[in-house]
């Protein structure tokens, strides 16, 4: 564990016209600029602010250079010495990667998840975006998929629309984040967020208003305001604006924006919204990990654990114990990132 | 504290010290040896368990306190009764040990305890370090720890002591940590692996007598390459002049071979205790759990309320609520009496007894053989009236004997022929400690189905939410098939690290009562 190897921040990408160029892109050549222009307070008020520490500074790195180009499952277990928001810092490192991917939106295959769902599940319902009256689905004719308005203002009832593939992005399914909105709604790009990666690759503009489950965030199994309070307790600032982790990560859904992350409650091992299956999913906790480590929810996703040694005996030898019955089907693996900070250890094992 | 501070330390001490000072002494090694001879000797009557425990505590405590030699108590020994009592009870083999045990009590007595004797030194020498010295140890061992440092000129207050991995949670960064007993991660004196795995000293001091060694690997679970460089032991055997021996002790006891490891012995005569989970409840009472069980809990997540089998080892969520079935078409044996009915006949004639010569009566019952060592304090909470349990001894061996001294052991159950009174009287125990439902496995997971969903439309039907916040009762109703009632205790806090026998398992008890299943 531990090896020490170049982060690979070159990866070869076709960036489309219209990429994003931000201010942290004149600065890519000072390694150790995030520390300098990013601060860290932790805790509640009175803040006290502090430079962006190496720890944290790791913890993102984790994230946005995480290999999730081979298709083998990998399960990875990083322990740390405290409780921590590392699991909320490694979400924030994949997203921010999935923001220079090409395909890292849910916007493709949308309309074939709304055609399944129409056909397998009853009682599912579409939201039209534009309106928010809810729509029932009664079938598919040779227009599309054919909905009925159950719900909505007085003369929009028992109205009957189509769904197509050329206006699916005007449909929500039930309660998720809108799959994509309008260009003049999409998510903004906090400076903080820019600041913390100044060596990064140029986001694609048209990801910011498109919603992506490939990121998962597994919540603590104590329950989920433990993971929030975590969030939002790690709060960072620039010269120019002041937020908090949670603020960078979570979706506001009250303001029906698009979301870069899903959710799962290990304990039920149900998302909070619904969502496609991840391809990586971070868990806050060990037990966590233990919770959702077979579960089908995550499919064969890659799963990182954020474990801290403080813990109860008993908790410790589960999770040893997991770890162990899971290496008949796995095997140790290197993983290309930078070596822990002192007190930090990653175990990493890959699929036979 | 953020984690900011923790890691930071970390990379300011990558590799704490550890220095471990191990001592020796004869009378005092011969004392434990007498110690084990009688517990071994009293046999694995489940009977005499209490009696078993009160020996193995007071070794386990001696080993891992800095106790002063001269306030050694033989209070254990002594409860096994008078000579007399003892050789016709228990034979004359464990009255000859019994009495060796006493005489190696005084011996010891004459000495000072060389262990505690070199905490006081190094306490005294490192005052200037004050404040940043952290002491962990069994609460209740704390206030010895407390006088060690007065005589030594040094107070040690409230945040100096850690007793558990929670507490070390919360823990800043320090200078020393100071532990006295072996790292173990169970039994008497253990301590959580983090301590060696997520270090936040300089220097880790381990004071510890001879026999008693580490557990291999202790703290090197997942945390390889963390655990395993960073302690560096210097072990330092007390010279001879701290372990003075007396003629007369070596004479009669000849060689007594190599150090015995008693704390190991005292966990392997429990290994039959299972690994629960405390679940802090509402109106002082707990109850353990086996972390792998299935636990039906109530909880309110937004409006939407959800009624479930969940696995205490999986977390709970926030804000659970126990939910716990006294349903009497449940209980096995069909003859369930009214809910405390024979429960106000015993207690009337304990307070009645109580209030008549309490001293005469708790003397009664040790010579009876109730073996508690705080027997007073149980005996008057026995009498209190029930609150949503009966308060009752934990087993129904000493339950027989109190009712047998109350007069009350014979005849049989009102409306009952085939049923002893004290049987009876049992099983409204167990019923009101919600036994009665985990008895029946089958029944169990058929009836809890139909339960929930009844508890589920019951708490639907509460307006008022603030009702969640304290223990409730809510009264089947008549439509329902079944009859009884539906016991809601909220759950204050969860505390992992006990082991207790498993008929002990779901009992709903004091909270002061779990204390001895802390592993």
């Amino acid at each position: 564990m531990g090896t020490v190897v170049t982060p690979n921040f070159n990866r070869a990408l076709s960036l489309p016209a219209g990429a994003l160029m931000s201010e942290a892109d004149s600065s890519r050549d000072d390694p150790g600029n995030r520390v300098h222009r990013v601060e860290l307070a932790e805790g509640p008020e009175p803040r006290q602010w502090k430079p962006f520490p190496q720890w944290a500074s790791w913890f993102v790195d984790f994230g946005y250079t995480f290999p999730l180009e081979d298709s083998k499952k990998t399960l990875t277990i990083i322990s740390t010495p405290t409780d921590s928001a590392g699991a909320g810092l490694i979400a924030l490192g994949l997203i921010r990667r999935r923001l220079e991917a090409v395909w890292g939106e849910d916007a493709a295959g949308y309309y074939e998840r709304i055609l399944r769902l129409a056909t397998r599940e009853r009682g599912a319902t579409l939201k039209s975006i534009a309106t928010g009256a809810i729509y029932q689905p009664i079938g598919t004719d040779k227009w599309g998929l054919r909905a009925l308005c159950v719900k909505g203002r007085q003369k929009e009832e028992g109205q009957i629309k189509y769904v197509m593939p050329n206006n699916v992005a005007d449909w929500q399914i039930g309660e998720e984040p809108p799959v994509l909105v309008h260009s003049s709604r999409r998510m903004e790009l906090s400076p903080v967020m820019e600041a913390l990666f100044p060596q990064a690759q140029p986001i694609i503009e048209s990801n910011l208003a498109r919603s992506d489950a490939s990121v998962c965030l597994v919540t603590h199994s104590n329950g989920r305001s433990i993971t929030e309070r975590r969030l939002s307790d790690f709060r960072l600032r620039t010269a120019s604006k002041e937020t908090s982790l949670s603020d960078l990560i979570l979706p506001d859904r009250r303001l029906n924006q698009v979301a870069r992350l899903s959710l799962l409650n290990p304990r039920t091992r149900e998302f909070y919204w619904r969502a496609r299956k991840p391809d990586v999913a971070v868990c806050d906790g060990g037990r966590s990990f233990m919770n959702v480590v077979k579960s089908r929810a995550l499919g064969p996703s890659r799963i990182i654990a954020v474990a801290s040694r403080v813990c109860s005996v008993d908790e410790m030898e589960d999770l040893a114990e997991c770890w162990r019955s899971n290496e008949q089907w796995f095997e140790e693996a290197e993983l290309p990132t930078k070596a822990p900070p002192p007190g930090v250890d990653v175990l990493h094992l890959e699929e036979r | 504290m953020g984690a900011t501070a923790i890691f930071e330390h970390c990379a300011r001490v990558p590799t704490p010290t550890h220095e471990a000072f191990s001592f020796s002494h004869e009378p005092f090694r011969h004392l434990r040896a007498c110690m084990r001879g009688v517990a071994r000797a009293l046999g694995d009557d489940m009977e005499l368990d209490d009696l078993r425990y009160g020996l193995r505590s007071s070794v386990s405590a001696w080993l891992t306190t800095p106790v002063r030699f001269a306030d050694l108590e033989d209070d254990s020994i002594r409860a096994l009764g008078s000579p007399t009592e003892v050789r016709v009870r228990y034979g004359v083999e464990v009255e000859r040990l019994c009495e060796d045990a006493l005489d190696a009590v005084a011996d010891v007595q004459r000495f000072d305890n060389p262990l505690r004797s070199s905490v006081g030194e190094w306490l005294g020498l490192h005052e200037s370090t004050a404040g940043a010295l952290v002491v962990f140890c069994h609460r209740k061992s704390r206030e010895e720890f407390e006088r060690v440092a007065l005589e030594a000129g040094r107070a040690l207050g409230p945040g100096q002591f850690v007793h558990s991995w929670s507490d070390y949670a919360a823990l800043e960064p320090t200078n020393t940590l100071l532990k006295v007993g072996p790292l173990r991660s169970r039994g008497w004196g253990c301590a959580p692996h983090c301590i060696v795995s997520a270090p936040r000293y300089e220097t880790l001091l381990q004071f510890v007598w001879e026999g008693c060694e580490d557990e291999p690997h202790f703290g090197q679970r997942l945390d390889r390459s963390v655990g395993r460089s960073a302690r560096k032991v210097t072990t330092f055997q007390s010279p001879d002049r701290l372990a003075p021996r007396t003629a007369s002790t070596a004479e009669r006891r000849g060689s007594l071979g190599t150090p015995h490891d008693d704390l190991a012995y005292n966990e392997e005569t429990t290994a039959v205790l299972r690994s629960a989970i405390l679940l802090h409840l509402d109106g002082g009472l707990a109850t353990l759990v086996a972390r792998r069980s299935q636990l039906a809990v109530a909880y309110r997540d937004e409006e939407t309320i959800h009624v479930e089998q969940v696995v205490p080892a999986e977390g709970l969520p926030p804000g659970a609520v126990l939910v716990r079935p006294r349903v009497a078409d449940m209980d096995l044996g069909g003859n369930l009496a009214r809910d405390g009915h024979l429960a106000e006949t015993w207690r009337l004639a304990l307070q009645e007894q109580l209030r008549k010569d309490p001293r005469v009566f708790i003397q009664r019952l040790r010579l009876a053989g109730l073996r508690h060592k705080h027997l007073e304090s149980a005996v008057r909470r026995w009498a209190e009236p029930a609150s949503t349990v009966i308060h009752a001894p934990k087993r129904f061996g000493d339950f027989q004997t109190l009712l047998g001294e109350l007069g009350l052991r014979s005849g049989s159950a009102p409306g009952n022929a085939r049923l002893f009174w004290p049987e009876a009287a049992w099983r409204e125990v167990r019923h009101s400690r919600g036994e009665a439902v985990q008895a029946g496995i089958e029944e169990h997971s058929i009836v809890t189905d139909e339960l929930l969903k009844l508890v589920g439309s019951l708490l639907a039907e509460l307006d008022d939410a603030s009702r969640w916040r304290e223990s409730l009762s809510l009264t089947l109703p008549p439509t329902s098939s079944f009859s009884g009632e539906i016991i809601l205790h909220p759950i204050l806090g969860v505390e992992e690290g006990f082991r207790v026998p498993a008929d002990m398992l779901g009992v709903i008890l004091a909270s002061d009562e779990v204390d001895e299943w802390r592993s």
